[in-house]
């Protein structure tokens, strides 16, 4: 069980991480480009908004994992 | 409006009266004065360090950088600020468990014992105090300079920065931490409804978002996309930026206290995920001020700007809620970095509590005060380090982030690195040592120094010695 939960934990910090990079690179923030739009809203604001959900969903998921984990209480 | 303004306030004041005296502490010790108990639920933690994080430059910054630089201002405060959160809840369990075993008091005191030298303790009090001090100051005057120009003749702008300083002390030195964070609570509140109500109207001037980058596009393209018409949000920029955030949780220790007294691991992971929540949700806002902002007030100065999205162009009800709110998020970040330089002064402290309590109540007021003058006779200077004050800070993340995940016994590698990166940063600004070195930004330069350091650290200075944590 401690086994998957760190499995988990290191699969998790791979997405972080490669989101992490991601978001530094032509793929978020494209120069001087504003297509395509989605819903009116312009590339880089509507992946920045996905970006940042992708950060809040990768730390609920982490937050599950260690609801079990030993802590400091 | 002045009316207005003044209902507003005694509303405000009244609230803030009322949660004074419930939290008044007759025995003042480090736990319960300091450390607000150290059991605080998730609720009041996600306001308090919400609060704490979304200063003045939330309401004023974030939509001007937006209206001036673009919708890279998403990438440069929401992404990282979401970042933020995940390094939060991998780390900040580590620090809640060493903090409890080694009788926390202040990150400065922390550092002491892990590095067991006095160095590190005196580089991260030395850090937070070269760093907030100014940042505090130049707040407290940008809002009191900001309440002079929309009542210019009622009080001069220090007597503002007076009254604003005034009411933080007595209730910090009343109730201490608890009390900040019951007002960090109310202050919260206040700024999230003012800031989605104005948000929300400039959105309405347009008939909706669609319509807003449209007519954003008519003015200036450049704006919806990166680097923006100044050429400010390069890949350099960005990574610098999400560096300096993403460590804050650790190198600012009024939002490091934070993760440590929470009452439990559950209530931090709650509180953390609620913060990711409650940044989208509350620079979202800042976005629509700022496009609204670009296409009404292109060539407008930054005063003249926020004078007309929070006051002028508002039903005046709105505005004074607007002018409230402004306040509350300069007081509810100001308060807290005041109290945590207290706090850090009380960590280094080998005194008997009682003592070491009356002289951080000392401090805490010296500190307010020095906050006051540097608001009131602000330089060039001042202003430069409290732009840089996130990324100064960012600079001890290193040195702390090994002295809490590190089980080896350390060496003053760490201690010795980070003094001299923040001496060269500090030059550097100054202009002293050039900004940049080839092709890289002497941050990134510092940064890989660092970085370089925690190698040698970790894995080239070994040490048959393990600590028994």
């Amino acid at each position: 069980m401690k086994m998957k939960r760190t499995t988990l934990l290191r699969v998790l910090d791979c997405l972080a991480i490669l989101t992490f990079i991601a978001t530094f690179s032509p793929l978020v923030i494209p120069e001087n480009e504003i297509r395509p739009f989605l819903m009116g809203i312009p590339y880089t604001m509507w992946m920045g908004f996905l970006v940042s959900v992708i950060f809040v969903v990768l730390a609920y998921f982490v937050s599950i994992i260690n609801k079990e984990e030993r802590n400091a209480d | 409006m002045l009316i207005k303004f003044i209902i507003a306030s005694v509303v405000y004041l009244g609230i803030l009266i009322f949660l004074v005296r419930r939290t008044r502490l007759k025995e003042k010790t480090t736990s319960n004065y300091l450390l607000g108990g150290g059991n605080i639920g998730f609720v009041i933690g996600l306001f308090t360090t919400a609060a704490t994080l979304f200063s003045a430059f939330t309401v004023v910054g974030m939509p001007d950088f937006f209206r001036t630089h673009g919708v890279g201002a998403w990438i440069f405060l929401a992404v990282s600020d979401t970042m933020m959160v995940y390094a939060l809840l991998r780390v900040g369990e580590i620090l809640r468990r060493k903090a409890r075993k080694l009788d926390f008091k202040g990150m400065s005191g922390l550092m002491a014992t892990t590095y067991e030298t006095k160095l590190a303790g005196y580089v991260a009090f030395g850090g937070a105090v070269i760093f907030l001090i100014p940042y505090i100051a130049v707040q407290i005057s940008g809002i009191s300079i900001f309440l002079n120009a929309a009542f210019p003749d009622a009080i001069p702008v220090w007597a503002w920065s007076l009254i604003i300083v005034g009411i933080m002390i007595v209730y910090s030195e009343t109730g201490g931490l608890r009390a900040i964070m019951y007002n960090d609570t109310l202050q919260g509140i206040l700024l999230f409804v003012t800031i989605w109500i104005i948000g929300w109207n400039c959105i309405d001037h347009f008939g909706g978002i669609t319509s807003m980058f449209e007519k954003v596009a008519l003015v200036k393209e450049e704006l919806l996309s990166v680097p923006g018409p100044n050429g400010l949000f390069t890949a350099q920029f960005f990574i610098i930026s999400a560096i300096a955030i993403i460590s804050l949780p650790f190198t600012q220790p009024q939002i490091s206290t934070r993760v440590v007294i929470m009452k439990s691991s559950k209530a931090l992971r709650k509180m953390a995920i609620g913060l990711g929540v409650v940044a989208i949700l509350v620079i979202l806002p800042t976005m629509f001020m700022g496009m609204y902002g670009a296409v009404l007030y292109p060539d407008a100065t930054t005063q003249e700007f926020i004078g007309h999205v929070l006051l002028y162009d508002q039903a005046s009800g709105v505005a004074a809620l607007g002018l409230i709110g402004l306040i509350a998020a300069a007081i509810s970040t100001s308060d807290s970095q005041i109290f945590a330089l207290g706090s850090e002064l009380r960590s280094l402290l080998n005194l008997d509590d009682k003592k070491a309590i009356s002289i951080t109540r000392i401090f805490i007021m010296v500190f307010g005060l020095l906050a006051l003058i540097f608001s009131i006779v602000s330089t060039e200077h001042l202003v430069l380090l409290a732009r840089t004050s996130f990324t100064g800070t960012a600079m001890m993340g290193p040195m702390i982030l090994v002295g809490i995940l590190s089980r080896k016994k350390l060496s003053k590698l760490m201690p010795i690195v980070t003094l001299l990166a923040l001496v060269v940063f500090i030059l550097s600004k100054m202009g002293m040592v050039p900004s940049q070195i080839w092709l890289l930004q002497t941050e990134i330069v510092l940064f890989s120094v660092l970085a370089l350091a925690v190698f040698f650290e970790l894995v080239v200075i070994r040490s048959t010695k393990v600590k028994s944590d």
